[in-house]
């Protein structure tokens, strides 16, 4: 039997949905629907695009110019480092051929965005086929190693080990020491739970009021991305091409939106704002802006106050001995009503009951609020059982100590 | 009681003394030594000497010198011979030499990477180098990976693991890539059939990256006593290999005793139960404090038989801890604990599975005790090496039971002593296994023109999965044009990865208790089936075809089912033959398709038909390789054709129960199929096919065996007791049917085979 007949009979291959039609391409290649250059160097060439922004250009609700309104301290707090230079930094993307890590994935699009000679410039450096892999990774490496920092969504986990990876696969060794700044790590901080998940593409659309018509989904391109190499029809290239570009001018708007964010703390009125700065500088140490921004949280709706806010606020308290403002908070809400801050009650109770015990060694007042917060908590099924035998432990063991 | 004296009373006593069918005394064998070789570092010899090894053994020394000089070497000695100093001393050396030199360790298992982990760190230790070794498997830590990738001199870890989790992120590794020296695999007997087909494909794709990468690494394997370690290592490797077996470890002397449990049934072939033997026999070591490790085939066994050792130290408080069961599924902590308590002699008696086989260190025990033949003459050694210490007289005890492939073995221990006729078999050109490993390959860095990889249909692989648009040809390369990552999907234990999972629904909480191939699935898994497991009945409840899960519920009943099937074997590509007068035997290639119509319900013992029913199940295909041997036309005409069935069924039966004796593989590994008269070669035909999709190689070689197959057949069919057939050889005699004794038909066609004349037929 030959070989052929044999593979097909195994069904060794996933079957592919249908196979690519083959039309005439007359019209629709890429250097014709997406007009730009072939680079060529010593190792080959590839296809580059380039678009040009004035920096008065305005996306998601922000001016391409305004990334140099951000100053040392919204560096400082979005990523640590206070010394970034906007016209050293890269906005970057990859469009590949798969999700999978390992060395048969290949970013076949990486778009870059920066500042030069006062315009926003994206140029996007794309294979045409699987051979223009080195002549573009060969250009892009002196990019990648001149910059100071990179701006990328998800870029740790995915985009910059992806290259490293074809970078490594094609024996370039690269010198690369980029700062380097994840803004889906801050969204997750800032929007984690809010909105349905935190992909660029929601981001955008929740938080920038952008809307994208007409888009490539994501999951979509590879596959696009090998029927073109079998067709060269580049009609979708050019929409994988506009996602590309979009995802770049979406980063730089939201790099300015947080560092907006991060500028007008003391003037927001959105108290999850608050709450996703006050996590951001606890990732720097910086506990005295954290304390300001918890702060004004609870100033802002004190009601409404979720356990993990107290639970932070206090421990930065108690650290630094700050009773005179913990027990008063303690107070609040040890004697604030409803169920759904039971959590938040029973937390402040106990957190007070703590303190006249260990601080005050005033066990009566400690017994009586606990007792107080027993019969509360008994006559509540649901979280009688959560936190009742708890409770049950402390009063005993003050019940011990009063005697 | 010391052990000679227990010797000498089991050897007196007649409960035991009748049922040894043979008892050999290996002479103990004074160690052959030779000086550290000159180049090895100063440092590991000072180490060496700190340890009291002052001279290394013959083999050791060899390898050594093999390995610096750049030669591919298998070292093939004995259980506890220090075969792991082959390898370790060459490896340190390098390191010592250049601390840039990186290593890659390979074992069949995890625990053994485990175990060995210990020992190489102990030498490491004694030298006072930092020489960094990590495990990476499966269970390393996601934090500590980065790390061992950059920083780890010698990498432990086993083909599984290479295959998924470094090969395909092989730009994660450079520094181990660029630097390897030498690539080390432990136990390499073990890979065989359908496990080796796939490593020698791993290591295919290992040599491309080094090379990529511009290393250029060394092979030290090392195996078990088979008859072709050369050709296994050499095929598994893709190159020549130098084998080193000048054994210089001592030994001391061995008692070799093969005990056959008396027959209870002559007719049925039913002999005394082996684990209660195992029992007696065990009691008479561990009562005399003699220290005991015993083996059985299943986990069922290993618990029943711990139990009753158990009540040997009945009522003494704490003394039942002597008695250990150990086996897989065990958590590793435990392991460990009862490992100790061996080495420390706490522990007096241990019964486990095969898990203990592999070379995990345990300490030398007294007495071995094998009960059930473990499949492999190599496993038997791997046993019964447990016991055995350097200086002194130690005893291994092989109990058989009643199963055709046991008896074989227990009536012809010569067979076993020369132990030189036990092939490893595998076929990495095997094309689904082959076709997995070039997606692999491809994936991990394109193909180039001209650049080959296995045989010469390469090429044409390639082009084929061009056109199914898998990799697309471009500039001289064929890249890799998937989404997929093609290793996950690619198990290096079975060959198509379609394996049916057998899932035990009689608790709440359900129980994967299995799994069985694609192609045996319709004729054990079928709805009613009776699906019998470590010796428990199962009722197959549900079969689900599409999701190939078969549920399975406990039962209790007194009859098994025997499914009708279909077979049909077509013929498709004759590649040798070898045409005598009479008989015929060929090699080549098979389409199998079988079909599963009904299945019957037969009573235990009485064998009667008590029922059936209908089986909805697809037509199943297989292409595979076979070898079949042809008898003349004219036989049918001279034996009649139901005497002639009759022959051919129960000479299938025993050629499915011997061939493995050969193969070492699973008795399922094979199958035998007859046509009185087969429609490709007009003639009365015997087929033996590997059973497991495009063939491991095992056809092949019966193809070049063949009279030894059949000598073989004899040998068991005239050794057994019974007189017209049992299920100890050519099956019960209930199967079969006219008034002709069949144990004679079956020698007689038999014979005509080994004389290539017809005469012998009545």
């Amino acid at each position: 039997m030959d070989l052929k007949k044999l593979l097909d009979k195994y069904h060794l291959n996933p079957q592919k949905e249908d196979a690519f039609f083959e039309e005439p391409v007359q019209g629709r290649e890429i250097n014709v629907l997406v007009p730009g250059t072939e680079v060529s160097n010593e190792y080959g060439s590839f296809y580059m695009v380039e678009n040009k922004y004035p920096l008065t250009y305005l996306y998601g609700g922000v001016r391409l110019g305004d990334l140099f309104d951000i100053d040392e301290a919204s560096f400082d707090c979005l990523c640590g480092n206070m010394g970034l230079d906007v016209q050293k930094m890269i906005f970057l993307d990859t469009e590949t051929t798969g999700l999978s890590s390992g060395t048969g994935t290949v970013a076949f699009l990486t778009g870059i965005g920066f500042i030069k000679d006062e315009c926003f410039i994206l140029r996007q450096y794309f294979m045409r086929d699987y051979h223009e892999e080195a002549p573009l990774l060969d250009a892009l490496r002196p990019v990648l190693e001149n910059a100071q920092s990179v701006v990328t969504y998800n870029g740790k986990s995915f985009d910059i080990p992806l290259l490293s990876t074809r970078f490594t696969a094609n024996r370039f060794r690269p010198k690369m020491s980029l700062e380097h700044l994840d803004l889906l790590h801050i969204s997750r901080l800032f929007w984690k739970g809010t909105y349905e998940n935190c992909r660029l593409g929601t981001i955008e659309k929740e938080v920038l009021g952008e809307i994208r018509t007409d888009d490539i989904p994501g999951e979509q391109i590879p596959l696009e991305y090998f029927r073109y190499l079998d067709t060269r029809d580049a009609s979708v290239m050019k929409k994988v091409l506009e996602h590309n570009l979009r995802d770049i001018l979406t980063l730089s708007a939201l790099l300015v939106h947080f560092s907006k964010m991060v500028q007008n703390r003391s003037d927001t009125e959105k108290t999850n704002e608050l709450h996703g700065l006050s996590k951001l500088y606890e990732k720097r140490e910086d506990y005295r802006n954290v304390l300001e921004c918890l702060e004004r949280r609870i100033r802002l709706n004190p009601d409404d106050c979720d356990i993990d806010v107290l639970r932070r606020i206090s421990v930065i308290y108690k650290r630094s001995g700050s009773y005179d403002k913990a027990v008063p908070l303690w107070r609040y809400y040890s004697d604030i009503e409803g169920g759904a801050t039971m959590g938040v009650k029973v937390y402040a109770t106990v957190e007070l009951a703590k303190y006249l015990e260990h601080k005050k060694r005033d066990y009566q007042s400690a017994l009586a609020i606990v007792n107080q917060l027993n019969g509360y908590a008994a006559s509540n099924r649901f979280f009688g059982r959560t936190y009742l035998p708890e409770l049950e432990k402390r009063k005993s063991r003050l019940q011990r100590l009063v005697k | 009681m010391n052990m000679v004296q227990v010797l000498e009373s089991i050897k007196n006593n007649k409960r035991f003394g009748e049922n040894i069918t043979k008892w050999v005394e290996i002479p103990e064998k004074e160690a052959v030594y030779c000086d550290f070789p000159s180049a090895m570092d100063q440092k590991i010899k000072d180490a060496l000497v700190k340890r009291g090894i002052k001279k290394l053994y013959s083999h050791q020394g060899n390898a050594f010198e093999q390995a610096v000089s750049g030669k591919d070497t298998v070292v093939v000695t004995p259980t506890a011979s220090g075969k792991t100093l082959c390898f370790h001393l060459p490896v340190l050396d390098a390191v010592l030499k250049d601390n840039d030199s990186r290593a890659l360790f390979m074992f069949p298992t995890k625990a053994l990477a485990q175990d060995q982990m210990l020992e190489l760190h102990d030498l490491i230790t004694e030298i006072g180098v930092d020489v960094k070794t990590y495990t990476y498997d499966g269970d390393t830590p996601q934090s500590a990976r980065k790390a061992i990738r950059q920083a780890g001199h010698i990498v432990v870890t086993n083909p599984d693991m290479l295959h998924s989790g470094i090969l395909p992120h092989h730009t994660k590794w450079t520094k181990l890539f660029e630097n390897l020296k030498y690539i080390v695999i432990d136990e390499i007997h073990h890979y065989r059939g359908v496990f080796g087909s796939h490593l020698a494909n791993v290591i295919r794709r290992l040599d491309r990256i080094c090379k990529f990468y511009g290393s250029n690494p060394i092979y030290i394997c090392c195996s078990a006593t088979i008859a072709n370690p050369q050709e296994l290592s050499s095929k598994i490797i893709g190159r020549d290999i130098t084998v080193v077996d000048n054994n210089g470890a001592p030994s001391g002397k061995k008692h070799l005793l093969f005990y056959n449990p008396p027959l209870v049934n002559k007719e049925l072939g039913i002999r005394k139960s082996n684990i209660k033997e195992a029992y007696y026999l065990a009691e008479q070591f561990i009562k005399n404090d003699i220290q005991t490790i015993i083996f059985t085939r299943s986990r069922v066994r290993v618990e029943l038989l711990a139990t009753y050792l158990k009540s040997i130290f009945f009522g003494r408080l704490q003394q039942e801890q002597k008695i250990r069961a150990y086996r897989g599924g065990y958590l590793p902590l435990l392991r460990r604990e009862i490992e100790k308590g061996l080495r420390s002699g706490e522990i007096r008696g241990v019964v486990s599975t095969n898990a203990l086989e592999l070379g995990i260190d345990i300490g030398a025990l007294e007495a071995c005790i094998i009960c059930g033949y473990p499949g492999s003459v190599a496993s038997t050694w791997q046993q019964a090496g447990r016991a055995g210490r350097r200086n002194g007289v130690s005893a291994a005890v092989l109990v058989a039971d009643s199963s055709p492939l046991n008896q074989y073995v227990i009536g012809n221990p010569d067979y076993f002593l020369e132990s030189k006729s036990e092939n490893a078999m595998i076929n990495p050109d095997n094309l689904t296994i082959l076709y997995s490993h070039i997606m692999c390959a491809a994936f991990e860095l394109p193909f180039e023109d001209g650049e080959t990889f296995g045989p010469s249909t390469f090429l044409e692989i390639l082009k084929y999965m061009e056109e199914v648009k898998l990799l697309r040809h471009v500039q001289n390369r064929w890249y890799w044009m998937s989404e997929e990552f093609p290793a996950n999907a690619i198990s290096l234990r079975t060959s198509a990865n379609e394996n049916f999972i057998i899932i035990d629904i009689s608790e709440p909480k359900h129980n994967v208790i299995g799994e069985t191939d694609r192609f045996s699935a319709p004729t054990l898994l079928h709805e009613e089936a009776i699906y019998i497991h470590e010796g428990n009945q199962y009722q197959v409840e549900k079969l689900d075809y599409k999701e190939k899960k078969a549920y399975v519920r406990s039962v209790d009943v007194d009859y098994y089912t025997d499914a009708n099937v279909a077979v049909e074997l077509k013929v498709l590509e004759v590649f040798r033959e070898d045409e005598s007068q009479n008989i015929q035997r060929f090699w080549g290639d098979v389409m199998i398709s079988s079909l599963v119509t009904m299945f019957k319900k037969i009573k235990l013992l009485t064998h009667e038909n008590i029922g059936a029913g209908p089986v909805n199940l697809p037509e199943t295909e297989m292409h595979t390789t076979a070898y079949w041997v042809t008898f003349p036309e004219e036989l049918e005409k001279v034996m009649g054709k139901e005497p002639l069935e009759s022959a051919l069924f129960g000479l299938s039966n025993v050629l499915g129960n011997c061939a493995p004796i050969y193969l070492m593989c699973d008795v399922t590994d094979i199958h035998v199929v007859y046509h009185v008269k087969s429609v490709f070669t007009q003639k009365p035909t015997i087929f033996i096919y590997d059973n497991i999709p495009g063939g491991v190689g095992f056809s092949e070689k019966l193809f070049s065996l063949h009279q030894q197959l059949f000598q073989a057949a004899k040998d068991l069919i005239q050794k057994c007791g019974c007189s017209d057939g049992c299920p100890s050889c050519i099956g019960a005699s209930a199967d079969f049917s006219g008034k002709k004794n069949p144990k004679k038909a079956v020698l007689s066609l038999i014979d005509m085979i080994l004389n290539d004349r017809m005469e012998s037929v009545e």
